[in-house]
């Protein structure tokens, strides 16, 4: 949606405040009324009307549901506060979208539905991250087998994970083109913990916004984390084995969790002026100026260096340090062949590269199967790249003034530039050698 | 198989993309907030010239996707004699379970091929390394051979002098018991006369 047009209205007959633009009803001959899909800043609830008309209007960022207009200028059903965007006591706000525009509704908090739908995601995270954990305790059985269908598994999921995104960083209802769309994304979004479903519905235990929103950026986040560092830390004293596939376990809950979680985290960063204040966009009771958000925004400036930038900075460091070394080492060992010396009888680690990258990559498969075995030697890499894809299209995108063209065109071109680089460096490998390690 | 997976996944986001901008021009068409957007922002021509640009751009990227795979299975099958076992009849095998053979090592040839030089340079590192080895074996062998014998050698010394020392105290009890024998035949001899 376009940034708020801010109209003077006067209360003058001839409507000359605003005559060129849509936001005053001068149709009636007589009051100006406030055409639907705009609203003032004076909070209001529904039912009551305001005893003076508001001096200035924006576009209401709820749609026509929200903010009805009219000449008494209340709030649509269930709504009140700053351009109607919050709901009254006992409903939830969630995201749905009106007339191809995202923008939110009211749910009764005490339906059946609401409640049951919001304790079936938690079930399922739960369940899922226990799944991680235990049921990929015998990912050894399968795992020669069905690599392949990881893989693809794993390419297919992240289209989703940017897709599901994308709809609400673009503020576009991207599901009206294809109908059928909408089931299937909403069906994986529970694939890959959508944590913003899993809080929506927690409003309605009267948590408010800024609780809610650590919940779902911190501690959903770190459960799995938790789970499963506990989990190796008591298999240690009984299965030393297993302890080599913490690496793995991690990799994949940061990859099921990254996308999701990143978005949520910046939410917190998208403020939007209405004449002389700033509101918070995800919720525009609470203003961008108080302490309260200032603290929880130094909080989401932490997240995002551990979560968002920490990842795939460690990540990467760890990457070049290994490949650094493991290129010294090869030629070490290589030395060490071309001389012929006796004492390499008993070595252990016999050298069977035929170069460093390739020596690099072995000992790389080995503590990150999820995340390198996919690739080629020499683009061991790439999921870093994936990463700086997905924080592009489900976080970066934000800051690009969020619903404008502008912020469309952005996104092609960078969609244009990572199919153009795919296309060159053609990175993926299914290697018997990746198999088998 | 993946690449070609994940181009098409790349695809798919820039086409949604292309779709969300055609979707944003029809809402600012049909909308009146399109009149605000105007004012300041490019117009729609400008928009319609990036669509068209990109979308040509998608096209030429799918074009050269799509002939880098085709390339790389001509490549990989010119290189690959897929009719050398299917020639092969004295293996006794029915054609289809050789044909099945043959796709599988094509496939797997195909997925892990590596370049010429880096074969060569493999296969004689690989060759270099078991020669090593058999000769660091022999060499291995030979010493724990001479150890063998040494310890051996040693063993049977003292087995011979501890059977020497034994043979000596044999001779000692064999005397002294042949003593015995003499009394004894002399007693006998005296009782029988």
């Amino acid at each position: 949606m376009v940034a708020g047009k801010q109209v003077a209205l006067d209360g003058t007959p001839d409507c000359t405040a605003c005559k060129d633009l849509p936001c005053i009803d001068c149709s009636n001959g007589g009051d100006p009324e406030i055409s639907p899909g705009y609203g003032s800043e004076i909070a209001q609830t529904n039912g009551t009307s305001s005893s003076e008309p508001p001096s200035v209007l924006f576009v209401c960022p709820n749609g026509k549901s929200a903010c009805p207009g009219g000449e008494n200028h209340v709030c649509g059903a269930n709504r009140e506060s700053s351009l109607c965007s919050e709901c009254i006591d006992g409903y939830f706000k969630d995201v749905v979208y009106e007339e191809d525009v995202l923008t939110t509704t009211c749910f009764e908090c005490g339906s059946t539905e609401v409640k049951g739908s919001t304790y079936l995601l938690f079930g399922l995270y739960v369940f899922a991250a226990a799944a991680m954990v235990l049921g990929l305790r015998h990912v050894r059985i399968v795992k020669s087998a069905n690599i392949g269908f990881v893989q693809s598994g794993r390419i297919v999921i992240s289209y989703f994970q940017i897709v599901s995104a994308l709809g609400i960083v673009l503020e576009l209802d991207l599901v009206k083109l294809v109908p059928a769309f909408g089931t299937i994304l909403g069906f994986m979004q529970l694939l890959f913990f959508n944590v913003k479903d899993i809080a929506a519905g927690a409003r309605c235990f009267g948590w408010p916004y800024f609780t809610m929103w650590f919940f779902k950026c911190a501690v959903i986040p770190c459960t799995p984390f938790v789970i499963i560092l506990l989990y190796y830390r008591f298999l240690t004293r009984r299965r030393a084995r297993d302890k080599k596939d913490v690496k793995t376990r991690i990799t994949w809950v940061v990859f099921l969790l990254y996308p999701s979680v990143t978005h949520a985290i910046f939410e917190l960063f998208q403020c939007r002026t209405l004449e002389n204040s700033s509101w918070l966009k995800s919720d525009y009771s609470l203003s961008c100026e108080s302490d309260e958000y200032r603290f929880y925004f130094r909080v989401a400036i932490l997240l995002a260096c551990l979560f968002t930038f920490g990842i795939p900075i460690i990540l990467g460091t760890y990457f070049y340090l290994t490949l650094r070394a493991n290129t010294k080492r090869f030629y070490e060992l290589k030395s060490q062949q071309e001389e012929e010396e006796e004492q390499s009888l008993n070595r252990d680690d016999e050298l069977t590269a035929p170069d460093a990258v390739t020596y690099n990559y072995e000992q790389l498969v080995g503590g990150f199967k999820g995340i390198v075995q996919d690739y080629k030697p020499q683009y061991f890499y790439f999921e870093l790249v994936d990463f700086l894809r997905k924080f592009t299209f489900t976080a970066g995108l934000l800051f690009a003034n969020q619903g404008s063209m502008f912020q469309l065109v952005t996104g092609s071109v960078l969609a244009m530039i990572f199919l153009f680089q795919h296309c060159v460096m053609w990175p993926f490998n299914k290697s018997v050698r990746a198999q088998r390690a | 198989m993946h690449n070609v997976l994940k181009a098409t996944e790349l695809c798919c986001v820039f086409l949604t993309f292309q779709v969300s901008i055609m979707l944003k021009m029809s809402n600012l068409s049909a909308s009146a907030i399109g009149g605000a957007v105007s004012e300041g922002g490019p117009s729609d021509n400008f928009y319609d010239s990036v669509l068209v640009v990109s979308l040509f751009c998608f096209v030429g990227l799918f074009f050269v996707s799509t002939l880098r795979a085709l390339y790389d299975t001509y490549k990989i099958s010119k290189q690959f004699d897929l009719t050398q076992d299917l020639d092969d009849s004295s293996t006794g095998q029915d054609f289809t379970e050789q044909m099945r053979e043959a796709t599988e090592n094509f496939s797997k040839y195909a997925e892990n091929k590596p370049t010429k030089e880096q074969q060569d340079k493999h296969d004689k590192l690989v060759q270099k390394n078991y020669e090593e080895k058999e000769r660091l074996a022999q060499v291995r062998r030979k010493k724990t051979a001479n150890k063998r014998n040494a310890v051996a050698k040693e063993r049977q010394a003292e087995r011979e002098a501890k059977s020497g020392r034994d043979l000596n105290s044999q001779d000692i009890e064999l005397t002294e018991t042949n003593d015995d024998d003499d009394s004894a035949s002399a007693f006998t001899k005296q009782h029988s006369v």
